[in-house]
């Protein structure tokens, strides 16, 4: 109980201190949004570990990583100084599919991720200080003892044992996008508590790059390029890269919703719990929904 | 022979039925001047049902005195609508969702998750709305039982169907909606039960009132659904809450409800076990 307290405690201190930063006066109050289809803070493109509806599939179609959910603004303060707020929740499943014969998928892992956020934006700079709390989860026919293999369909599989896997995480990134083409963002993750154990915090970069719209059959078009690096996240010294290639589809250039068609390559150790000490390399192609 | 008869007869009736739906609209429409393509519009064609608890959606939901929690993710992304004329849409979209079930809040332990994905068409005229998808559905196991697997689970739960919804929806208070579905005619089952299934539920609406300068409405859903399985099941969920929305216009909203289920397990590793049954709190989120 004591140990919640502190957390709690310490969760809101950090919160005060971010939001401290940024104080404004009660007059510069200007509109209140409840339920806005916009972010302040726009989800990251290319960490594995930003909600959102994706799919990606590995060339030779016998692995699929699905990701479920995304971020939600609860509500949004707009400054008349051009600051704006946002308080907002967060939620994401991601499952590890494998296809182990034509049409026939099994589940690896299973990943549930939820929490909160406090988002800010003024120019072209914005922040997100979020709270995570999650769990990872070994899929049911890889049970049996650690290392048995077995075989299915033409294919050997290895069992694993299951380990308790729970985290809870404070991230703060902050993102810098002088002009549309050219986004570049930074920053830290810490873990409140962590089961297995592993080092405290974790470094976070990337960039996103974006090409001018061009229209093919009355659809706004442009390129992208996103890149995400996290180093020590879980294991120390180990780099975890994500890069993505390719398209951003959008009914009109201001749209809030958009198609990402993108060959992503994925360098690194695994970012699924109950894989997280295993190293992961992965080419593949993606399909992601925004927002 | 008996399999093979069956499958024939859901192929046909499914054939049926989409050859009912779509007569309607063989003939050419009044008027193309209003013709229109758009690609991901923000809302879904077809609203998805919110009492129908395998229905893609963001929720969590506490249940039996918090001994279980379910979390659900996912939803619904139209890709392409057409206006064929101007009083007749269409929409093509993919769904996708899971659905966990954990021991408690902490989410330590997992006891099964569900997870489907699928594909749809959707057309709407007027206060009428039809939804024709195709759906895998799969059920797995969660570490909870790595150790104790549980004698009353199914084996394997892994199937694709078709199924159809009418909804009508003649008011922003009351919408109606009723369906049905199959196996596809591919799949091998058991010819004793068919797993076709039906459903049917309502939606209602208070009139809108205004809470901090926002859109609220008390609302309540029902939704049945019978299948041909285990002899028969029925299952149902009530739903009465308060329904929150920055923008009245808009889809997007926060719900919280009391939730009352009552039938075989939803969840398809146990979908042969009776007498589940659950009045909680769920908070919803309709993106």
């Amino acid at each position: 109980m004591r140990q919640k307290m502190r957390k709690l405690l310490k969760l809101i201190l950090t919160l005060l201190l971010f939001s401290s930063l940024f104080q404004t006066s009660p007059a510069q109050a200007e509109q209140w949004t409840f339920l806005s289809p916009s972010h302040v803070f726009a989800p990251l493109l290319a960490d594995p570990r930003e909600p959102n509806n994706s799919l990606e599939i590995s060339p030779d179609t016998t692995r699929y990583d699905l990701s479920l959910g995304g971020t939600l603004d609860l509500f949004q303060l707009k400054l008349s100084d051009g600051n704006q707020w946002a308080v907002g929740i967060l939620g994401a499943g991601y499952l590890k599919i494998i296809r182990y014969a034509w049409a026939s998928w099994r589940l690896e892992d299973s990943d549930l991720w939820y929490g909160f956020y406090l988002s800010q934006s003024s120019g072209p700079f914005s922040n997100r200080l979020e709270y995570e709390h999650g769990s990872s989860h070994l899929g049911d026919w890889l049970f049996g003892p650690a290392g048995a293999q077995f075989s299915q369909y033409d294919q050997t599989f290895t069992d694993q044992q299951a380990f308790p896997y729970l985290r809870d995480l404070i991230q703060y990134t902050a993102s810098y996008q002088p002009f549309d083409a050219l986004r570049l963002y930074g920053g830290l993750g810490y873990w409140l508590y962590a089961t297995p154990t592993v080092q405290l915090c974790y470094i976070h970069l990337g960039a996103e790059l974006y090409s001018n719209y061009f229209t093919v059959i009355g659809v706004s078009v442009r390129g992208i390029f996103a890149y995400d690096l996290k180093i020590g996240d879980q294991v120390a010294g180990i780099a975890d890269q994500n890069f993505q290639l390719g398209f951003q589809l959008k009914s009109t250039p201001e749209s809030l919703s958009a198609l990402n068609l993108t060959l992503d390559y994925y360098n690194g150790n695994s970012e699924y719990g109950q894989f997280y000490n295993q190293s992961d390399n992965r080419f593949g192609f993606g399909i992601a929904f925004l927002p | 022979m008996e399999l093979n008869f069956t499958r024939l007869k859901h192929a046909t009736l499914l054939l049926i039925f989409f050859l009912l739906i779509s007569a309607g609209y063989l003939a050419p429409p009044s008027s193309f001047a209003d013709e229109t393509w758009s690609i991901l519009p923000l809302e879904p064609l077809f609203a998805p049902l919110i009492g129908n608890f395998k229905e893609p959606s963001v929720s969590v939901i506490p249940v039996d005195n918090n001994q279980n929690f379910e979390a659900n993710v996912g939803g619904t992304a139209e890709l392409i609508r057409w206006k064929s004329a101007s009083d007749m849409e269409w929409g093509v979209g993919v769904f996708g969702g899971a659905f966990f079930l954990f021991q408690d809040p902490s989410l330590s332990q997992l006891k099964v998750i569900d997870w489907t994905s699928g594909f749809y068409v959707s057309e709407k005229t007027g206060p009428f709305c039809f939804r024709a998808e195709f759906k895998d559905e799969k059920s797995d196991l969660g570490d909870e039982y790595e150790y104790t697997p549980p004698a009353n689970a199914l084996d394997f739960y892994d199937w694709h169907n078709n199924n159809l919804t009418v909804s009508f929806n003649p008011t922003d208070q009351f919408r109606a909606f009723a369906g049905g579905g199959a196996k596809v005619f591919w799949e091998l089952y058991d010819p004793s039960e068919s797993l076709a299934f039906a459903f049917c539920g309502a939606e209602l609406y208070s009139s809108p009132f205004s809470i901090l300068n926002d859109s609220c409405r008390v609302y309540g859903t029902y939704y049945i659904k019978y299948q041909d399985q285990a002899g028969g099941t029925f299952d149902q969920e009530i739903q009465l809450g308060l329904q929150w929305k920055g923008d009245a216009t808009k889809r997007r909203a926060l719900r919280l409800a009391a939730v009352y289920y009552n039938g075989y397990s939803p969840y398809g590793r146990f979908s042969d076990q009776p007498n589940d049954q659950y009045l909680s709190i769920g908070l919803f989120i309709d993106p």
